[in-house]
């Protein structure tokens, strides 16, 4: 998945709520990247143009999960805090 | 892997930069195709898709600073942009590199000195196993050699050696060679250099059974001597060559480098085994309690020194218990606290040298913090300045990292140049180094060095500086927040540290620079004016009388030498002394009549010169009454004396001198003369007041070890060839050493320490002037910048000059006043010290304080001057308005 592709697909996911901001978007994937989370090629894109494609790794799939149990725990317990409140 | 794919990204940087734009491109385009589809114009498209990206040139920096690849051409162009900040301020630039590579300079030519001390092992296989041990006594020198019975004791029972012998030092005659020669030869015990790990280049070492009373003798010589005196012979080994008269077979050649001569009094020539003999091995022998050797040792592998020494000790308690009646002295059985104790012998090498080490490393140490100091004051004037450019650089989206490589790129640059400068310095430095302690250990010289650690030490302190200084720079810089910079340009007035550090840096400065004048000075003094003899023409050689003379044979000898000499035509006059100019006082002496208690008599010190007869003739000393010695003034006639007119002055003021009668003389040499001739003054070594001066008769008073001065016709030479024929058609077996001209001599003698030591100290005065004088140039520069407004503001509404400059330089001149006088009265009380070590010291030399002084001030004008002539060629107006 290229760049553009990602935006979209969260903005369209999200219902417009998530905007991704390119400026943060290009640095962050490629700050993982580097980190080893993604991998990146160049390939054709459906339109025929050249594009950097994105995919995740076994290091970023792991990451994502500890990412993801880190939110959940998090949102839980603001969700408790805001029923208790 | 990640680490294999981010070397490659450095090799792939050009394209990854292009890979960032592509990437970019694409993006943007991919929104203009979908408002194309949501129906957009294609302008519209455009622009919407441009809007929504946001910043390209912030997107492109954030993905650069997210790749490890990116940040080398990226650091490369930080230091670009570095070296450019550089080429706009040069002087600012220039100053700072120059004051910190002198101060990385100076501290690194310290450490070169103590690598070479302390830390680089001894040239020896192993050196770090080898020990020394020597005898303490509760009372008594702190550590002596010990006796030959210990240490055969300490051999036989201790366990942690590999081996331990001694060595000491003597005189040889050398024949056999192309002349005769005196040479000095160390006497090792046989094990002496299996025990410091030395292969013969040719031949052996020695065995236990050449050291056994009655064998044949032999000898081991250094490479030196078998290159001068043996045209390096590879055959030598077996021959036979002639030592103090007797026959002795060479059985082995050192190789090239190799020394132990740190305890003898001149380089060693040839090694004889420490001869076995009763008299030194009982205890009940002639030499039973001389403790005149040096002991070495070499420990056992992975025995520690501690361990070492506690057997050491051990032994020597079970020593003391076997022979409780040797180390009991007195009528009360008196204990004299006898132990014996092992220490590195690198430890016993430079005992004295540490508290030197120390106080250089110190001063050295100091000197690079002011400097530090310094530098962090510069770049943080500098910094100011630049702050609209920071301020302006963040608010364009340069991010805190981006601003964190600039320095340290900048760090980078200043560590280059002050490692390169620094090591430029520190090898002027380490030459000075050398050529002071050449005068005073030319061992610790030959081992002051520009070698591999200490470049990286250069290297390293460099580097830990400049980061250190920048590290102050950026703490003020990053601390505003970038539009508050821009809005406002207040700054912090300059604290009060800073101009205590300014007052000290300058007294510093003024103490190193009247103290180094002091001492030039004294050079000047001590070399100005008549010392009462003259050295044209006159060369000096040294003499030892041959082993088979003794007592009035010795005078009588040299009589004949001298006689020969006399009839070489280009000789005008030859003379002989036991002592070498210039004098020292060497004797008490009494007075016809004059006070005899024990306290006058031990203030009255003389020089004490044993001379022949043509010496006042050889050397210019005028003979002002009475006469001179002749042949007459021999063995069995009345004892006979010359005195000095200073002498004669204190203690026959305005009377007849001829005739009176003096003692002088130590020990058995002390007689009754009677004065026979006043001679002038001959100034005395190192200082500029006469001193009293006696002279006795060489035939009178025999003397083995002598000086022979001989004074040639003008602009005629005598060939030194002449002269030893001269000499060896009475005695073939004379040798003769050291010839050299009697002014060069002098200079080696006195003014050369001095000179590298006023050298030294005056490359200190002007590293502390230089700093100081820059340290009021920055400070007055960051107040010059900081009330730039103030300043447009008083101008414009009519200060002048005068006022201007007084407001930007006034407390910096006050305090570098305050820094000034301090300066001033630590000097003075400093030449006291000066003085107690360095005769020719003025106490205080007015003049001279009047003239550091003004130079200083002279200096600190200049320093305050072209940052306030910078303030003033602002138009106050476009100050104002640009604000």
């Amino acid at each position: 998945m290229h760049g553009y592709a990602i935006t979209e697909r969260v903005e369209q996911i999200s219902r417009d709520v998530l905007r991704i901001e390119a400026g943060s978007l290009y640095p962050a994937l490629h700050r993982m990247e580097e980190a080893g989370w993604v991998r990146s090629e160049w390939d054709v894109s459906d339109n025929n143009r050249r594009a950097r494609f994105y995919t995740i790794t076994g290091a970023g799939r792991r990451r994502l999960a500890e990412e993801e149990e880190h939110w959940t725990r998090l949102t839980g317990a603001v969700e408790r805090v805001l029923r208790l409140a | 892997m990640r680490v294999l794919r981010r070397l490659l990204n450095v090799w792939r940087g050009r394209t990854l930069a292009r890979d960032f734009d592509d990437e970019i491109a694409f993006h943007i385009e991919q929104r203009i195709d979908a408002n194309l589809r949501r129906g957009l114009t294609r302008e519209d498209a455009i622009v919407e898709a441009q809007r929504h990206f946001g910043s390209v040139i912030r997107a492109r920096e954030g993905m650069r600073e997210a790749r490890v690849a990116e940040w080398i051409p990226a650091f490369g162009r930080d230091l670009r942009v570095a070296l450019r900040m550089a080429r706009r301020q040069p002087g600012l630039a220039a100053l700072t590199m120059i004051t910190l590579s002198l101060g990385v300079g100076a501290t690194a030519s310290v450490f070169a000195l103590i690598d070479g001390m302390l830390i680089r092992p001894l040239p020896y296989h192993d050196a770090d196993r080898l020990v020394t041990v020597g005898d303490t006594f509760r009372t008594g020198p702190p550590r002596t050699g010990p006796t030959i019975p210990e240490l055969l004791d300490v051999r036989a029972a201790a366990t942690v050696f590999d081996g331990l012998s001694w060595v000491d030092w003597r005189d040889f005659q050398i024949g056999g060679g192309t002349e005769p020669a005196r040479v000095m030869g160390a006497r090792a015990e046989v094990a002496l250099l299996q025990v410091l790990g030395v292969t013969p280049a040719l031949g052996r070492l020695f065995t236990e059974a050449d050291a056994t009373p009655g064998q044949p003798p032999v000898a081991i010589l250094t490479d030196g001597l078998w290159r001068t005196n043996f045209a390096a012979d590879a055959a030598i080994v077996g021959k036979r060559i002639v030592l103090n008269g007797l026959p002795t077979e060479v059985v082995g050649v050192l190789p090239a480098g190799f020394q132990f001569d740190f305890f003898a009094a001149d380089p060693v020539d040839l090694y004889v085994p420490y001869p076995m003999i009763a008299a030194y091995t009982s205890r009940t022998a002639e030499f039973a309690n001389v403790r005149r050797v040096i002991a070495v040792g070499r420990l056992k592998r992975g025995v520690a020194q501690e361990q070492a020494d506690a057997e050491v000790v051990a032994v020597a308690r079970r020593i003391e218990a076997d022979h409780a009646d040797l180390y009991r002295i007195g009528a009360d059985r008196r204990d004299v606290g006898f132990a014996m104790h092992a220490e590195p012998l690198q430890r016993t090498l430079f005992a004295g040298s540490e508290r030197t080490a120390t106080l250089l490393s110190t001063a050295a140490a100091l000197l690079l913090l002011i400097a530090c100091v310094n530098m962090g004051q510069f770049l943080l004037a500098h910094a100011l300045e630049r702050r609209t450019e920071i301020a302006v650089r963040s608010a364009l989206g340069a991010s805190r990292v981006r601003l964190v490589r600039q320095l340290a790129a900048e760090s980078l640059v200043l560590a280059a140049i002050a490692a390169a400068g620094g090591l430029l310095q520190a090898e002027g430095f380490i030459y000075l180094l050398r050529t002071y302690s050449m005068s005073q250990d030319p061992f610790v010289a030959s081992r002051i060095e520009l070698n591999g650690s200490v470049a990286l030490f250069t290297i390293g302190t460099a580097a830990v500086v400049a980061s250190l200084c920048n590290l102050v720079a950026l703490v003020r810089w990053a601390r505003p927040a970038p539009l508050h910079a821009l809005a406002t340009r207040e700054l912090a007035p300059p604290t009060r540290a800073r101009y205590v550090l300014l007052a000290g840096q300058v007294a510093v400065a003024v103490t190193f620079l009247a103290i180094t004048g002091l001492l030039v000075h004294s050079i000047t003094r001590l070399n100005a004016g008549d010392r009462g003899y003259t050295t044209d023409d006159v060369i000096s050689l040294r003499l030892r009388a041959v082993a088979r003379l003794q007592g009035p044979a010795v005078g009588e000898m040299y009589r004949r030498y001298l006689e020969r000499l006399r009839a070489i035509p280009d000789i005008e006059a030859v003379a002989i002394a036991n002592a070498q100019l210039p004098l020292f006082p060497s004797t008490n002496f009494a007075v016809d009549g004059g006070r005899a208690d024990a306290a006058t008599l031990s203030a009255q010190r003389a020089a004490y010169t044993i001379i022949s007869p043509d010496y006042f003739k050889t050397l210019g000393i005028p003979v002002r009454s009475g006469r001179t010695f002749t042949d007459d003034d021999r063995a069995g006639r009345p004892p006979v004396a010359i005195v000095n007119e200073e002498m004669a002055h204190t203690f026959w003021p305005g009377q007849q001198v001829i005739g009176r009668q003096v003692r002088a003389g130590e020990g058995p040499r002390s007689a009754l003369m009677t004065i026979v001739g006043v001679v002038g003054n001959v100034r005395p070594a190192m200082q500029l007041e006469p001193i009293p001066q006696v002279y006795v008769s060489l035939l009178q008073q025999p003397e083995p070890i002598v000086t022979m001065l001989i004074r040639s016709r003008q602009g005629r030479p005598v060939p030194l060839e002449s002269i030893k024929q001269a000499v060896w058609s009475v005695t073939p077996d004379q040798p003769l050493f050291d010839v050299r001209l009697l002014s060069e001599w002098l200079t080696t003698f006195t003014a050369e320490p001095r000179r590298s030591l006023a050298v030294l100290l005056g490359s200190g005065a002007l590293l502390a002037v230089f700093i100081s004088g820059a340290g009021m140039f920055t400070l007055v520069t960051y107040v010059t910048v900081r009330r730039r407004r103030e300043i447009a503001l008083r101008r414009a509404i009519g200060a002048g000059v005068r006022d201007v400059v007084r407001l930007v330089s006034a407390p910096t001149i006050r305090w570098t006043c305050v820094g000034l006088l301090v300066g001033l009265v630590a000097a003075t009380s400093g030449s006291g010290i000066l003085r107690a070590n360095f005769a020719g010291v003025a106490p205080t030399e007015p003049a001279l304080l009047a003239i550091v002084s003004a130079l200083y001030l002279a200096i600190g004008c200049a320093a305050v001057w072209a940052p306030a002539l910078s303030a003033l060629r602002d138009d106050p107006a476009e100050i104002l308005r640009s604000e």
